[in-house]
């Protein structure tokens, strides 16, 4: 790095020496670059203080996630149950309310989170990749493969992991279809339109196959166990199935999160992004390959989540604007607080449980209403 | 502006090799003095001529068709290409083939001597700078965030821009006189103002090599002028610069050398007095040009095209 730090501050003596010679655009120039770090501090202030509001409202939903339900139990009391039981503080609490909280509410609101945070950041990393804002987790197919899966392996009659496997594993197999397909065609055409369309293709054939496997089951117990896995739900989560799903979400999560700064250049075309350096297939592969990660691990344990994906970072990049670097962590934040909040609503609004996709959809069709409005205001401004 | 009457330019090898211009800002340079700045000419060429692009007997075109053959030049440090020719003959596909988004069919393109071949696209992103023409993103980026893409080819894979970076990025805006663009939405901006700010990003890039495409297309005649002084400020200080433009008279205001394609794969090549003439420009573009002349505000002679209704 010394080599090219020494050249870039002689071209920055050059460009000094000669600043002289674009007088009539010289005098439209402010005071405001007069202070070369100012942008810097300006920006990683803005960003560190908008990261910590998001923790702290992810922490208080996550308690107050775990108190509300049945039996209602105040913040305070759930944040000294949670420290008695996991840390040892002193404590009185009954033995009831400790169940409730510690092994009936946290696995729950754990796997609410994982799952909100892994479909918001696999969904902002989709539309980033194909420069499209209107893309979810499952343009490539994605949940079509895995719903084809899990009902594949319900039909057959496997057991929770089994189908948790099946699901994650045909998730994968359509998405990489895709992909192959998409680069067999022609590495000179438009990849990203190729992708989306492949994707399309894909994925109307496993949700065919899907439809053909609902035909052939057994309408009075089969059936409905697909139908009601296909909506999506978070009720029965074990500490098992957290434990291998974690191992999935953190080999997703972590490139996202590193790679995301180059996923700003994507936007610009690959053409552009070549030519400022980067490997663009390469690039993409990893991106595609970490976010179909999550997503099939996702639908695995919760079944098909449709919105989140796609509401999430329209809501992040409304807040905070477009830069990835900031969309990506903010996505997980804010797609964990939205997923405690949906699934709160899920087992409280009604006396039984109401599926998670039927209740995503219910509150996020609007709410993407509202952001539309609220941005396509924003442009009319600006213009 | 600079008028053409400063340079002077010698043929070898059938490539051509220009030297420095003299400086605009100092009419004294016209009557041979060496001296500018306070630094000869020949330590100006050590500091800015050490960065080469050359096409050796480039062939390109799409799956075996040759849509341009035999393309030879050679620009240094200082100077602009300017390349003309009509719609379709294939300046785009020259354009993507010097930037290595093609295999050129035969012939190949040296950077600094360097192969392009042999060159990675980090490494040639380090040598060469792309301005594409003006499009629109559909994630609204600040102008901020786009020139800070510049520096990726100077940074490692899981690398963000640092504070130096931000630093030299808000430099470069004011450098150009454009900093008030910096937090502004770059999909709102005027065309003028989004070709700026696409400079900054090459100039963020930090390769003394730029490629323009049609830099002042979409733009009204102020900005035209605007950009173009930024190309020739950027040229002066040590970049070398290819661009294409529908408009000749480009050509005469800051180019140095000047590449006609005529439609059958036809190429004139060579200083822009030689290239930008009635009889070329009308056998290129199919329409009568004549030539004119004026004088710039320093007395120098300036020409400039007129084409004629038939």
């Amino acid at each position: 790095m010394t080599s090219s730090n020494n050249t870039k501050q002689a071209d920055q003596s050059l460009v000094k020496d000669s600043g002289d010679s674009l007088p009539d655009q010289k005098a439209s120039s402010n005071g405001s670059g007069s202070s070369y770090d100012s942008s810097y501090k300006r920006h990683n202030w803005k960003n560190f203080i908008n990261c910590i509001i998001c923790i702290v409202i992810v922490c208080a939903l996550f308690v107050l996630g775990l108190g509300i339900g049945r039996v209602s139990i105040s913040a305070q009391d759930v944040v000294g149950i949670l420290a008695t039981h996991f840390f040892g503080a002193p404590g009185n609490w009954t033995a009831a309310a400790t169940t409730i909280v510690c092994d009936i509410r946290l696995p729950r609101v754990i796997a609410a989170v994982l799952v909100g945070s892994a479909l918001a950041i696999s969904g902002a990393s989709y539309q980033g990749l194909f420069k499209n804002p209107m893309v979810s987790p499952d343009i490539l197919g994605a949940s079509a493969g895995a719903s084809f899966g899990a009902a594949l392996a319900i039909l057959w009659s496997f057991n929770n992991h089994g189908v948790e496997l099946m699901a994650f594993g045909m998730g994968f197999v359509a998405v990489m279809l895709t992909y192959t397909s998409a680069r067999s065609i022609g590495r000179n055409a438009n990849q990203v339109l190729l992708l989306v369309l492949c994707g399309l293709i894909v994925g109307t054939l496993f949700q065919a196959f899907v439809s053909a496997i609902k035909y052939t089951a057994d309408p009075d117990s089969k059936l409905p166990e697909i139908t009601y896995w296909l909506m999506g739900s978070i009720a029965n989560v074990t500490w098992d199935s957290l434990r291998v799903f974690i191992i999935p979400y953190i080999i997703g999560v972590v490139p996202l999160l590193l790679l995301r700064w180059r996923l700003n250049s994507l936007s610009f075309g690959d053409m552009e992004a070549k030519s400022l350096g980067i490997n663009v297939d390469l690039l993409r592969g990893i991106y595609i390959l970490a976010a179909t990660l999550l997503t099939s691990a996702v639908v695995s344990i919760a079944g098909v989540v449709g919105w989140v994906g796609l509401i999430i970072p329209h809501l992040v990049r409304f807040i905070f604007g477009p830069d990835n670097r900031i969309v990506l962590p903010m996505s997980l934040f804010v797609g964990a607080g939205f997923m405690i909040i949906v699934d709160t609503a899920c087992r409280t609004l009604m006396a039984s449980e109401i599926p998670l996709g039927i209740l995503t959809a219910i509150i996020g069709a609007p709410f993407f209403f509202f952001i539309l409005i609220k941005t396509s205001k924003g442009i009319e401004k600006g213009d | 502006m600079t008028s053409m009457a400063g340079a002077t330019e010698t043929i070898t090898n059938g490539a051509l090799n220009t030297t420095l211009k003299n400086s605009a800002h100092d009419p004294s340079h016209r009557s041979g003095d060496k001296r500018r700045g306070g630094l000869t000419d020949e330590q100006i060429r050590k500091l800015k001529g050490t960065h080469t692009l050359e096409a050796h007997d480039l062939s390109c075109g799409y799956s075996g068709k040759a849509v341009l053959e035999h393309v030879s030049f050679k620009i240094q440090s200082g100077d602009i290409i300017c390349i003309l020719g009509p719609n379709g003959v294939g300046k785009t596909t020259l354009f993507k083939t010097l930037l290595g988004f093609q295999k050129p069919l035969s012939g190949y393109v040296t950077l600094d001597g360097v192969n392009r071949s042999e060159l990675s696209r980090r490494e040639l992103a380090q040598k060469v700078a792309y301005v594409p023409q003006l499009h629109t993103t559909p994630f609204s980026f600040s102008a901020l965030d786009v020139v800070l893409t510049g520096c990726i080819s100077h940074l490692g894979i899981f690398e963000t821009p640092s504070k130096e970076d931000y630093a030299r990025a808000d430099m470069i805006f004011d450098e150009l006189g454009i900093t008030d663009l910096e937090d502004r939405i770059f999909t709102q901006l005027s065309g003028g103002e989004q070709q700026m700010v696409l400079i900054a990003r090459s100039l963020m890039q930090d390769s003394n090599i730029l490629v323009m495409d049609e830099p002042t297309a979409a733009l009204d005649f102020g900005n035209q002028i605007r950009v173009l002084s930024c190309i020739e400020g950027m040229a002066q200080r040590g970049h070398a610069i290819v661009m294409t433009s529908h408009n000749p008279d480009q050509a005469f205001l800051c180019c140095s050398q000047a590449l006609l394609v005529l439609a059958n794969k036809k190429i004139i090549a060579g200083a822009v007095d030689d290239v930008v003439t009635e009889k070329n420009l009308t056998q290129a573009y199919g329409v009568p040009v004549r030539i004119a002349e004026t004088k710039d505000t320093q007395g120098n002679s300036l020409k400039t095209c007129v084409p004629l209704l038939h």
